[in-house]
């Protein structure tokens, strides 16, 4: 079994009064073990949603796994007991979210918070999480350890706070790191330590990574392979270097062509029209028609399925269909 | 140098903080600590740092939205770094703002018209209510909406079209003058793209000049022409954009560089990687404020503080390293270690 995490045609629905939001609909990503993956999108593709379907952390709100599986080393982790679930998080599924200024406790000491997660999933005494803490806390590379395990969230910089997220993610040697957008509120310098780290962490501890981000220069550096998501699904996926040298959906093309690169001086930017649909007015057919300059009569009538483009490459687009290949 | 638009001397920035004991002295958060530059009619003058590196309130001080401790604004020959309210209120149908957060910077009661159209009502511009209505649909069109946005209210729009909207809002009075703070960077990927080359349009159409103030660099090497790299309160290189992005002189410069993340994985990456935190601007550190970090730091940055070295034309760095001095004495050195 070389996939850690399968997830299988996952279908998320947030049920509201009026209306059903297909925030993930019809989902299908492996994680290899000890590897990066990335899933790239764009803000309402489902690519945070999906992750916190793999957390178990729908609840409280109106979200619900509708369909499909998540599994975990071969093992269904949606449909068990919450008490089941709770001996996975932080265990052997965690996760880094976006903010780290505001997903730490403000009234909570640093040390407190790393050692909550020990003590729930470790028979040790408090002292023994404590130095279990102030170790992992130090291989992440922050200055003062000693004194930053008795020290509150306001007294850290935002590279600090992210290194003691990574450092409570961490403590448990989970199998599974979920990474939200782990770098996004932080600057250039800073991002470049924190992804240096953590690709240090993933060799030293061997997590394997799902590493969830709108910069896809940051994919280029860290991921082994990508999914691509569109309106709640993946539309196209592979290892990294065959998508950034042979993106085949015209959504992927047209994401890698509107970045502005360094050292690229062209007076226009490539631009895809339009913007995301609303997800109570999806579109029929392919979801990314309306924005698409290949789109035919029936990408606006049928949705397209996933094709094999050899290589571990898919891509769901009806251009891929016949040819099977570059389109 | 005639055709400078704005000319910025020694402008000095600082908020007073007061200390913790009664009858303390007050302390001061140097934001801005003495930036001297120009922008040049029709170009393009980016701005790029760090998060706290006082590139905003270095934008907000220039138009006179901030308090400024000392120094010199001169905006089109006039000095305006003590004019009143009063007085200010000609001068800012030259200079207007483009905000960061398109969420936060349009009011959710006003509807697209009125939001655009204030401006126009403010400075008396429209003659009558037929005018004012054709001027707003002309601003709309010109940044990509429709009439029928007109009506509508900031909720029922997304990041990109609102974007649009404070666009169209900046426009409104005919600045000469544009400020554009982050005004991308709360945005997708591939609205970002549509919103640049809107700018740039706008610029060729209007004959604009515009301060561009990102934190992205690929952003910035974009859209500009010049650009000054700012830490702590300070720029520490200023030039144009083909002698900043080629060739990078100073230290954080080069730094800065080698850490944006290339959308390439079989790129070859040399990356500098600084270490530790830029230092509080409450109390920075003395000498070159950058030396805590620095992978070049020599006895004399931790005391004196670099002066504005001249390295080709139109190219600044402040860094003791290009001290015609020091640069002989390291040859010297090298020469001597061959020998």
């Amino acid at each position: 079994m070389d996939n850690i995490l399968e997830i299988k045609n996952l279908h998320t629905y947030f049920y509201m009064d009026d209306c059903v939001i297909k925030s993930v609909d019809g989902v299908d990503i492996e994680l290899k073990r000890g590897s990066t993956l990335g899933i790239v999108g764009e803000s309402g593709s489902g690519k945070s949603v999906t992750s916190l379907s793999i957390m178990g952390l729908l609840i409280g709100t109106r979200g619900k796994v509708a369909e499909g599986g998540i599994y975990l080393d071969g093992k269904d982790i949606v449909h068990i007991s919450e008490e089941d679930k709770r001996k996975l998080r932080g265990n052997q599924v965690s996760m880094i979210f976006q903010e780290p200024m505001t997903s730490l406790n403000p009234v909570m000491t640093i040390g407190d918070q790393i050692i909550e997660g020990v003590l729930q999933h470790e028979q040790i005494s408090k002292e023994e999480a404590f130095n279990k803490a102030q170790d992992m806390l130090r291989l992440t590379g922050v200055p003062r350890v000693e004194k930053m395990m008795h020290e509150y969230p306001f007294q850290l910089s935002g590279g600090q706070r992210q290194r003691v997220m990574i450092a409570m993610a961490l403590v448990c040697k989970p199998k599974i790191l979920i990474a939200d957008e782990p770098t996004t509120a932080l600057d250039v310098t800073i991002q470049a330590q924190i992804l240096d780290l953590m690709n240090n962490l993933k060799k030293e501890i061997g997590t394997s990574i799902l590493f969830i981000t709108h910069d896809l220069g940051v994919v280029a550096e860290v991921c082994d392979d990508v999914a691509v998501m569109y309106c709640g699904r993946v539309v196209e996926k592979g290892d990294v270097k065959s998508i950034f040298a042979k993106p085949s959906h015209p959504y992927t093309k047209g994401l890698l062509a509107s970045i502005p690169r360094l050292g690229n001086r062209a007076q226009e930017l490539t631009t895809i029209p339009g913007n995301v649909p609303n997800p109570k007015y999806m579109p029929a057919g392919c979801k990314f028609s309306p924005r698409c300059s290949f789109a035919t009569d029936k990408c606006r009538q049928q949705e397209p399925g996933f094709y094999d483009l050899g290589g571990g490459h898919f891509s769901k687009c009806w251009l891929c269909a016949e040819k099977g290949g570059e389109a | 140098m005639a055709d400078n638009l704005l000319t910025v001397k020694d402008l000095k920035i600082y908020y007073p903080v007061s200390s913790h004991e009664l009858f303390g002295k007050t302390e001061y958060v140097k934001a801005v600590d003495g930036v001297t530059f120009d922008v040049r009619r029709n170009e393009v003058f980016g701005i790029v740092g760090e998060s706290g590196c006082g590139k905003s309130t270095l934008g907000r001080g220039v138009c006179r939205l901030e308090h400024i401790t000392s120094g010199q604004v001169v905006l089109d020959g006039q000095d305006i770094t003590h004019l009143n309210n009063k007085e200010m209120q000609p001068v800012r149908k030259k200079i207007q703002m483009i905000f960061q957060d398109p969420y936060a910077s349009l009011n959710p009661r006003m509807s697209v018209f009125d939001i655009v159209g204030e401006p126009l009502q403010i400075h008396h511009l429209a003659e009558s209510r037929q005018d004012m209505k054709e001027r707003v649909l002309n601003l709309l069109r010109k940044v990509g909406l429709d009439y029928y946005h007109a009506n509508r209210y900031p909720h029922e729009f997304s990041g990109g079209q609102r974007q649009r909207i404070g666009i169209a809002r900046a426009l409104a009075v005919a600045p000469s003058l544009v400020i554009a703070d982050e005004p991308v960077s709360a945005l997708d990927v591939s609205i970002q793209a549509q919103v640049l080359n809107l700018l740039n349009q706008l610029k060729r159409d209007l004959s604009l000049t515009y301060i561009f103030i990102a934190h992205d660099l690929s952003v910035v090497e974009h859209i500009s022409d010049r650009v000054g790299v700012m830490y702590l309160g300070n720029f520490v290189e200023v030039g144009q954009k083909e002698k900043i992005y080629n060739a990078p002189l100073h230290p954080y410069t080069q730094a800065l560089m080698s850490a944006v993340p290339i959308p390439d994985p079989t790129a070859q990456r040399n990356r500098i990687i600084l270490k530790g935190n830029i230092p509080s601007a409450l109390n920075p550190p003395s000498g070159c404020k950058f030396h805590t970090r620095c992978p070049k730091c020599m006895e004399i940055c931790k005391t004196v503080e670099p002066p504005r070295y001249q390295v080709d034309e139109d190219h600044y760095v402040y860094c003791h390293l290009y001290d015609d001095k020091v640069k002989n004495q390291q040859k010297k050195t090298a020469a001597g270690k061959i020998d």
